[in-house]
């Protein structure tokens, strides 16, 4: 990955957050499961609406796609819209997840463990 | 406390309704799926409306930040008025032929109010179009009648401004929208209110709600198809008939303008006779009798 597509898929901290958890929940990855997952891992509330504006976000970075799936009655006939990770949300992950990893492995030890 | 179904009803509506037309973002149709979704799990009046309050705060806070730059440039064009004004004073009486004003009313009545607007309204849509032409990315795949969509709202703004101001100088007069100060009867810090109001809603209209998800992308929201359905009407549009559309607002917004002081002086402020002779008297200062 080159810097430039590196600046361009840059990920906040939330975004990764969001990323990961559409990976992990992969074709049940809409609005309802995804706030409920982030909310579960986070231990407090997410908000819906930062969870939708974090996926456009992406969506606007190639990062993930989505789609609309079936409307049900509970919903008031409106449809669910699946998100999915793209090969560049993936490869996007990967590069974070090794730079992150090589960051704290490179930290000293501080009161017995890592900063 | 749990949400009953008998509360559903109203409550939620009244919330959807709010998040779809308050909320700028893409997805609202989805988020308003998911939270009706998660009130029939049982999630609380409370839960569900903090969730709308926050979306909508969010989206406001994203408009705030996406206006930020037209909100700058207008607040910074605004500081040239008086220079701009200054170069066009005196122009306009000459451009205008004396017979005219023996023209029967309406019209003189609306010359008497072009000497104050014209200058004004000129000064905004060329700032206007400076912006739009620096900007000129913003406007990539968006029909041209936006910018006339944009001039056409902005006049519209700066004749209510002048309605105002000739209420707050507590005179029928037209004579008083060619002062010189005219249009800083409403200023902060030396920046005219209505002319950067009217110039940034030049600039919003012009430029228009953008969606946050990349274009080609599936996924039709309800704002999507709201845009999509806009533009192809202003495509439609051919550019003779935005400029008609234009020049027929200018006039009518004009006109309302002329009666809404001509009503003021029936009801016995002062009668409006006498507004073809003013140019006689040349431009006048704003009084606040």
């Amino acid at each position: 990955m080159t810097e430039r597509e590196w600046q361009r898929g840059y990920l906040g901290e939330f975004e990764l957050m969001v990323l990961l958890a559409v990976i992990r929940l992969g074709d049940e990855a809409y609005g309802v499961p995804l706030t409920r997952e982030l909310g579960e891992v986070r231990g407090r509330e997410v908000s819906a609406g930062s969870v939708y504006a974090a996926l456009e976000r992406l969506e606007a970075k190639g990062l993930v796609s989505s789609n609309l799936g079936e409307a049900t009655p509970e919903r008031g006939g409106r449809a669910k819209r699946y998100f999915r990770v793209t090969e560049d949300g993936l490869s996007t992950a990967r590069e974070t997840r090794r730079v992150l990893n090589g960051l704290w492995k490179k930290l000293p030890p501080v009161g017995g463990d890592l900063a | 406390m749990r949400m009953a179904d008998s509360e559903m009803t109203w409550q939620i509506v009244l919330g959807l309704l709010l998040l779809e037309k308050l909320s700028l973002g893409a997805s609202n149709e989805a988020l308003a799926g998911d939270l009706l979704e998660q009130c029939h799990r049982g999630r609380s009046t409370a839960w569900f409306w903090g969730q709308v309050a926050r979306a909508i705060g969010r989206s406001a806070g994203q408009a705030a930040v996406d206006a930020a730059p037209a909100t700058v440039f207008a607040l910074g064009w605004s500081l040239l008025f008086p220079w701009w004004r200054e170069a066009l004073a005196g122009w306009l009486p000459r451009a205008v032929p004396e017979q005219w004003m023996r023209l029967a009313w309406p019209r003189p009545a609306l010359l008497e109010v072009s000497y104050g607007v014209v200058p004004t309204i000129s000064f905004v849509w060329l700032g206007a179009l400076v912006y739009l032409v620096v900007r000129r990315e913003r406007l990539a795949g968006r029909s041209p009648m936006r910018v006339v969509s944009g001039l056409s709202a902005s006049l519209n703004v700066l004749l209510l401004a002048t309605v105002a101001l000739l209420h707050h100088f507590q005179t029928p007069d037209l004579m008083v929208v060619t002062g010189a100060h005219f249009y800083f009867g409403y200023a902060v810090m030396g920046v005219s209110v209505p002319v950067a109001a009217s110039l940034l809603t030049a600039l919003l209209v012009a430029e228009g709600r953008r969606p946050r998800v990349a274009n080609g992308q599936p996924g039709a929201s309800g704002m999507r198809r709201k845009m999509a359905r806009a533009e192809h009407g202003l495509r439609r549009t051919t550019p003779a008939q935005g400029l008609w559309w234009l020049a027929a607002r200018t006039k009518a917004g004009a006109l309302a303008l002329v009666h809404i002081c001509q009503t003021r002086a029936d009801m016995g402020h002062q009668d409006l006779s006498h507004v073809p002779n003013t140019r006689d008297m040349g431009h006048p200062a704003v009084s606040t009798r």
